[in-house]
């Protein structure tokens, strides 16, 4: 009976506990483009065939995937949890990809400055952005936003 | 230097130039070096001058793109061979539809689309052995010279990569099967057909089915016809390529039928087949199986023509002259990825060739190390 009324006093703040700690470990990230994009909205697995080049055209416009080397931990977390590879991973999948279709594989870009100056002149680039960044540069517009739970 | 050397050197030399002349273009280059010792009778085994394969693509504007991918590699004789092994301009319409024209390879199951001619890209040495090229006495035709439709579309939980090819089929002369490249030599074209499903939720798994129907000639060294077959290869092929979990498995049914000049009457088929599993730790080690095996219709024109012309000049030390006969072959190896883009490879090799009732089944034992790389 102790032992009952015991958890039911420390219940709600056992949620509120694990809320936090979900919150604390959940990222969001931003596939984004500049306003001249194709479209306004992608699904999470039309995000994944592009930067896997299983799906390079979208309203006849020759799509360009761009990603970036900085912020840290960007690259890793996306391709990971969008598309379900190691970085490493990534660099061999992309080596095979364009000896079996040509193409080229995904631009890398320094970092955020210059991924957003290319979204914003490349009417059909888009890349990918930590979600609180995207929603602070103007200019850009957001496809997707996908949350990652560690 | 001999002449094939110095065309290698300039060839090269262009190679590693025309990049810095377009941003657009994607140059790469895959190589090895193998040792091989080998209990086969007659092989002396040892060090073997790999293959650079040169590599280029690129995407002239929103809709064309263009491949080529040459090779040169070491013969026995000491000279160099270079061949064009793929050159091809394709058009995309959308993600349903690209039409290339030019030299591809066959679209004949998982392997031979997949890893092409870049040895790192593949887990093992080498191919399986009935999947070798033509010109290392490989069993089917793995080249092409046409046409070829390709596309992906969306069926429901799966998405299917279709392709389609006709062209050139292939001939058998004295220096073993060769791909038409410059006209054909008869006026039936080939066609070659694959469609590998995938899951949309599991890009990096499928399963297909594929198939060619050709006409094949054997000529003499005087172009004289000696037979004729025509060949219809249905192959069903299943993969899973994610770490740390691979998985290939390709089986071909090889209906040949003997025309005209032949002395093969009625259809003969062959049968090939390979299953490989590799675990992956860490995406560095990765131990691996795979058992292959042939059985080769022993009347059919198109097995006696390619018995008759065997490739003796195969490059790599130790394997069998042609695939072209009956042989089962386990291989027991490991990888350790040194880098993305360079691995060693060291692998043991058990071959059982059945020698028929005179000469008993003959037993190869090999061992073969590589060092591959992409630069």
């Amino acid at each position: 009976m102790g032992l009952f009324l015991l958890m039911g006093r420390f219940l709600p703040v056992l949620c509120i506990m694990l809320m936090a700690s979900g919150s604390l470990w959940s990222k969001e990230i931003a596939i984004v483009a500049g306003p001249g994009f194709p479209a306004s909205t992608l699904t999470r697995e039309e995000a994944r065939d592009i930067f896997l080049g299983e799906k390079v055209m979208l309203q006849g416009n020759r799509l360009r995937p761009l990603e970036t080397k900085e912020p840290k931990g960007l690259r890793g977390l996306f391709f990971k949890a969008v598309l379900s590879v190691s970085e490493d991973g990534y660099q061999s999948y992309w080596i095979k990809k364009v000896f079996q279709d040509g193409g080229t594989p995904p631009s890398s870009l320094t970092g955020v400055e210059a991924l957003v100056a290319a979204l914003q002149t490349d009417h059909n680039a888009l890349g990918f952005l930590w979600a609180s960044d995207a929603s602070k540069i103007a200019g850009l517009k957001t496809l997707l936003v996908i949350t990652i739970k560690e | 230097m001999s002449k094939q050397w110095q065309l290698a050197a300039v060839m090269l030399g262009t190679f590693v130039v025309l990049p810095l002349r377009s941003h657009a273009l994607t140059f790469r280059g895959f190589g090895n070096a193998d040792f091989v010792e080998s209990s086969k009778p007659g092989n002396s085994g040892g060090f073997i001058q790999g293959t650079v394969d040169l590599f280029l693509t690129d995407s002239i504007n929103e809709r064309i793109d263009i491949l080529a991918e040459t090779t040169v590699h070491p013969h026995k004789t000491g000279l160099a061979g270079i061949d064009l092994e793929r050159l091809q301009a394709g058009y995309l319409f959308n993600d349903g539809l690209r039409l290339w024209v030019g030299r591809f390879h066959n679209l004949l199951g998982y392997w031979n689309l997949a890893y092409h001619h870049g040895l790192i890209l593949h887990t093992s040495v080498d191919r399986p052995e009935f999947l070798k090229w033509e010109h290392d006495g490989g069993f089917l035709p793995t080249h092409f010279n046409g046409l070829w439709a390709e596309g992906r579309v969306p069926a429901g939980p799966l998405k299917l990569h279709y392709g389609l090819m006709a062209g050139n089929g292939p001939q058998i002369t004295t220096s073993g099967m060769q791909t038409n490249n410059v006209g054909d030599d008869n006026t039936d074209k080939a066609v070659s057909f694959n469609v590998t499903a995938k899951p949309r939720t599991h890009p990096f798994s499928g399963f297909g089915f594929s198939g060619y129907r050709s006409n094949i000639t054997e000529r003499t060294a005087a172009s004289v016809v000696l037979t004729q077959t025509r060949q219809m290869i249905i192959g069903a092929h299943l993969f899973h390529a994610q770490a740390p979990v691979e998985f290939i498995a390709e089986y071909y049914r090889v209906a040949d039928q003997g025309v005209g000049v032949s002395e093969a009457t009625g259809t003969q088929t062959s049968a090939a087949y390979f299953v490989q599993v590799g675990y992956n730790f860490r995406e560095k080690f990765m131990p691996y199986y795979r058992y292959e095996e042939v059985r080769a219709a022993e009347e059919s024109s198109y097995v006696m023509a390619l018995r008759r012309n065997s490739v003796t000049q195969n490059f790599v030390t130790g394997v069998l002259p042609t695939s072209a006969q009956d042989h089962a072959r386990h291989i027991v190896g490991v990888r350790y990825n040194l880098d993305v883009r360079s691995a060693l490879k060291a692998e043991g090799r058990y071959y059982e060739v059945p020698g028929g009732a005179t000469a008993g089944e003959q037993i190869y034992r090999e061992v073969a190390f590589q060092w591959a790389f992409s630069f």
